[in-house]
């Protein structure tokens, strides 16, 4: 075993006892990892679902499709399908959970596999899943002695957190291309408007920059954000522009995947892009 | 120390932030309770700055956005299948980042769920009211539903 291979035995085992141990353990349940990578050389993933309640939970595990997408007011939101439409890029008859359904005593975990078996003949590209980890309390369910006489009312909440799981078979690549940038100034708030369409086989997953220059080549505000294109997006930034003097400016809007594939070679690299639009503040 | 020591101690240390990092996760603080004072023939309504509100918290990584929906039910029902009508405002759900402000919490239409960022602790509250209808010959009995809280990042 290398030197290096030993320090990734150690950091892996640092991560699974540290899972055990519940270090900043929240929720009634906790599900880590949130983003799982797979391809033709690794056909499986799993996650760890760890117990943080103080009673046993149940944990249904289901694939859904879905993807971010954009809404009217231009922000993101996942959409989610129970089935695929047609032609979307869907793994999901085709990874299987191992189990899908368990009980959890509290204060403890169960490791839950997913397993890919593409289609022969399934194109070189990216495909796309959801899982959905549901857990729900089980017992302690206090009903007051009333004799069945007086109504009483409860509601019990599921936690469902959603997942993403994306499959690459073979030659995969990414990009995306930003279109009809355009920005405008009102009330000490900038907007920014664009359409940024995916390239490529595979999600676009990246970091957003937004900038305004001044006359004199400074930057007064910036904003940065991750950002996940899987198909398009129609996207509205509104950034706080308080204290701006009067003025012209630059908008230098920009994409790029460096940062997130140094800190995880999971994502894919990209080209960066960038356009710019000017905005007059009054 | 050796370097295989050093570098587990740095792992050590960086952990919560990766666990952290890594994870997302939903904390039904409390549930939203009608009560036992619940009258055949008059609605009652619990609102999103009331201590019988359901509340939530969800924990991710700090600064990411999340989309948070509800899978509302539009009945309760007692174990004799009895059923007693329920519904849900579009000012019925409210966040905020801080727990103690559950009475200046942002109102939201729990119907369309809620596209938000988390903040630096990467935490956020959230708070769900709602009214129910008893019939005027409503049985007696423990009425009770499920509420489904979906939690996804807006990104990978």
């Amino acid at each position: 075993m290398t030197s290096f291979s030993k320090s990734l035995n150690s950091l892996l085992f640092v991560v699974f006892f540290s899972f055990l141990l519940g270090l900043d353990c929240y929720g009634q349940a906790k599900i880590a990892p949130i983003a799982l990578y797979m391809n033709d050389n690794d056909q499986t993933a799993r996650i760890v679902v760890r117990n943080t309640a103080d009673q046993p939970v149940e944990v249904n595990i289901d694939l859904l499709y879905g993807y971010p997408a954009t809404n009217s007011e231009g922000k993101v939101f996942l959409k989610k399908f129970k089935e695929a439409p047609a032609g979307e890029p869907s793994a999901n008859s085709w990874v299987r959970t191992y189990p899908r359904h368990i009980t959890i005593p509290e204060n403890e975990q169960q490791t839950i596999r997913f397993a890919a078996r593409p289609p022969a003949q399934l194109p070189d590209g990216e495909y796309w899943a959801r899982p959905a980890v549901s857990v729900r309390k089980i017992g302690k369910r206090t009903i007051s002695d009333n004799g069945n006489q007086n109504v009483e009312a409860k509601l019990q909440v599921i936690q469902r957190t959603i997942l993403s799981l994306n499959y690459r078979k073979g030659n995969v690549r990414t990009g995306v291309e930003i279109n009809n940038l355009s920005s405008r100034y009102n009330n000490n708030t900038l907007y920014v408007n664009a359409e940024m369409q995916r390239k490529g086989n595979a999600a676009y997953l990246g970091h957003l920059n937004i900038s305004l220059i001044d006359a004199s080549g400074d930057q007064k505000k910036h904003h940065r954000e991750e950002i996940a294109v899987y198909h398009q997006q129609h996207r509205q930034f509104e950034i706080d522009a308080k204290g701006l003097a009067p003025g012209r400016y630059q908008v230098e809007f920009s994409l790029d995947t460096r940062e997130r594939h140094r800190e995880n070679s999971d994502i894919l690299r990209a080209r960066s892009v960038k356009k710019t639009a000017t905005v007059t503040v009054k | 120390m050796t370097d295989k020591r050093i570098l587990v101690t740095v792992f050590l240390l960086l952990m919560p932030s990766v666990i952290q990092a890594q994870s997302l996760a939903v904390t039904n603080l409390s549930q939203l309770s009608f009560g036992e004072e619940i009258f055949p023939g008059s609605s009652k309504s619990i609102s999103r700055t009331e201590a019988a509100s359901a509340s939530f918290e969800v924990s991710g990584e700090a600064g990411r956005e999340v989309h948070i929906t509800f899978e509302l039910p539009q009945e309760l029902i007692t174990q004799d299948s009895e059923v007693m009508d329920i519904s849900f405002s579009t000012t019925n759900g409210g966040y905020h980042s801080l727990q103690t402000e559950q009475a200046n919490a942002t109102a939201f239409d729990p119907a369309n769920g809620l596209i938000t960022t988390l903040d630096s602790d990467g935490s956020l509250y959230l708070w769900l009211g709602g009214t129910i209808y008893p019939a005027r010959n409503q049985a007696g009995g423990y009425y009770s539903a499920d509420i489904t809280a979906n939690v996804s990042y807006t990104t990978n």
